[in-house]
């Protein structure tokens, strides 16, 4: 929206320094325009550069998960590949219920900006069961307004999401 | 091989397209074309290798540059001798011709740091087709259209003064979101602002070349027309290899080191994406510099209005 209000402006001003007759009202209503043309152009490049009229907000997801192992075996396993720091592909299996395991965390080499934001880790913990921690990190706009000014449509919000998933001590770590 | 053409173009154009005034019988003084095709030959090779060498090489930058600015200072010195020059540059002398010119020059150069990097941006760092990526300049290249001929009117209204003040303006905060652009900015707004600066642009291009033309006598019109251009290719020569040097100078210093892709494949993507984003940065505020001059210009303008 901030931008059909940028074109306005700068087309009210445009009206008003170049086609008034009248000095004085050309002055006055053109330099009117000229700091709203240059307030505005300023919101925008803040927003594009600080994210200004945004925070960030924080929400954490669990979900319990189950070992990588085919189900005769009961043991509990998770399988790891590192890709770098914090970016750890990983196998284990959704549900009880699933034949085999399922890779997660995979990085969309496509997508790097994408690929960046998600980190995944994996630590044991004196849980008797397993589960991955989802913690999801996105800009929110601060009020209906900010909102109105800057929400554009095609427009990511994400700032990271950060994956971590919590396995029993007596789980093996398989790293491939 | 554009230069070869810019450099012909610019040396014989005034001889070769139709005259809309009467004609004069004109000789062809051979040291005059001598001297400017490799004088300003030698200049512009000279800026078109500093994106390939740097600044400081001495074979291909600096020597013929150099050069080149000796051998057009002895073609402006036998212009100035002659009794009827190649190229008249006592035109210069008329400030109502220079001045508009300068600021003509201005916003060529503001125009030319965005709309080379953007479509290398849009492609590049967005991942856009060529269609794509013409599409979202399309709407600025409508409104040049749309613009200009309201720009001739305008200029008939208020003169060259206001008229540059706006379109300087209007450049110079157009430009100003470019300088903060980033991989995820929405591309609606990269299409907006190319429209609004294109607004700007056309406001300035079509009536400085008038008020330049029109500072001089109808039978100067070749001469004017010739030096303008030149100094145009010459400008716009400049501020590309201006550009591609400082773009490419910052993408390299920023440029991760090889090893980072074995340790960490994300990490050196990201950096190297930077790096490209730091250079087009650069690029952009390169633009915004000469739309801050072009503004500040502007007081040297003298409020005339077409006669």
């Amino acid at each position: 929206m901030i931008l059909w209000i940028i074109v306005i402006t700068m087309i009210l001003m445009i009206v008003s320094l170049l086609l008034i007759n009248n000095r004085p009202l050309r002055y006055s209503l053109g330099g009117l325009f000229m700091f709203v043309f240059i307030g505005f152009v300023i919101a925008l490049s803040a927003n594009m550069y600080n994210h200004y009229g945004m925070s960030k907000e924080t929400t954490v997801q669990r979900k319990q998960i189950y070992s990588a192992a085919p189900t005769n075996v009961p043991v509990g396993m998770l399988i790891t590949k590192k890709i770098e720091n914090n970016h750890y592909v990983m196998m284990f299996k959704d549900s009880a219920d699933d034949q085999k395991a399922t890779a997660h965390f995979v990085p969309d080499e496509d997508n790097v900006l994408d690929s960046l934001k998600k980190s995944a880790n994996y630590k044991k913990t004196h849980s008797n069961t397993a589960q991955v921690v989802t913690k999801t990190t996105k800009w929110q706009y601060n009020s209906d307004l900010m909102s109105w000014l800057f929400k554009f449509k095609d427009e990511d919000r994400l700032v990271k999401v950060t994956h971590t998933v919590e396995i029993p001590n007596n789980w093996q770590v398989v790293n491939k | 091989m554009p230069l070869i053409l810019i450099v012909v173009a610019t040396v014989l154009s005034p001889f070769f397209i139709k005259d809309v005034l009467k004609n004069k019988p004109v000789k062809l003084d051979l040291i005059s074309i001598v001297t400017s095709t490799v004088g300003f030959g030698l200049f512009l090779w000279g800026f078109t290798n500093v994106s390939s060498d740097g600044w400081g090489d001495l074979a291909t930058v600096v020597s013929p540059i150099v050069i080149g600015v000796i051998i057009l200072i002895i073609f402006g010195w036998r212009q100035l001798k002659l009794p009827v020059p190649f190229l008249d540059i006592r035109v210069f002398l008329n400030k109502n011709f220079t001045i508009p010119t300068i600021g003509l020059l201005l916003v060529t150069m503001a125009m030319y740091g965005v709309e080379m990097m953007l479509p290398t941006y849009l492609q590049n760092v967005r991942g856009l087709t060529p269609l794509d990526s013409g599409l979202t300049l399309l709407w600025g290249a409508l409104f040049m259209g749309f613009v200009s001929p309201i720009a001739g009117a305008l200029y008939n209204k208020v003169g060259i003064k206001r008229l540059s003040f706006v379109g300087f303006f209007i450049l110079l905060l157009g430009t100003l979101p470019f300088v903060f652009l980033t991989e995820q900015t929405p591309t609606i707004i990269i299409t907006v602002l190319y429209a609004l600066r294109m607004v700007g642009i056309a406001l300035l291009m079509m009536p400085l070349t008038t008020a330049a033309m029109g500072a001089l006598p109808d039978e100067r019109a070749a001469d004017a027309t010739a030096a303008n251009n030149t100094l145009r290719q010459v400008s716009s020569s400049v501020v590309v290899a201006l550009m591609t040097s400082v773009v490419q100078n910052v993408i390299n210093n920023n440029t991760p080191n090889d090893a980072m892709k074995k340790t960490a494949p994300l990490q050196y993507a990201k950096k190297a994406l930077d790096a490209s984003l730091d250079g087009f940065q650069w690029a952009f505020i390169i633009s915004l510099a000469f739309a801050v001059i072009g503004l500040l210009f502007v007081i040297f303008m003298k409020n005339e209005k077409e006669a």
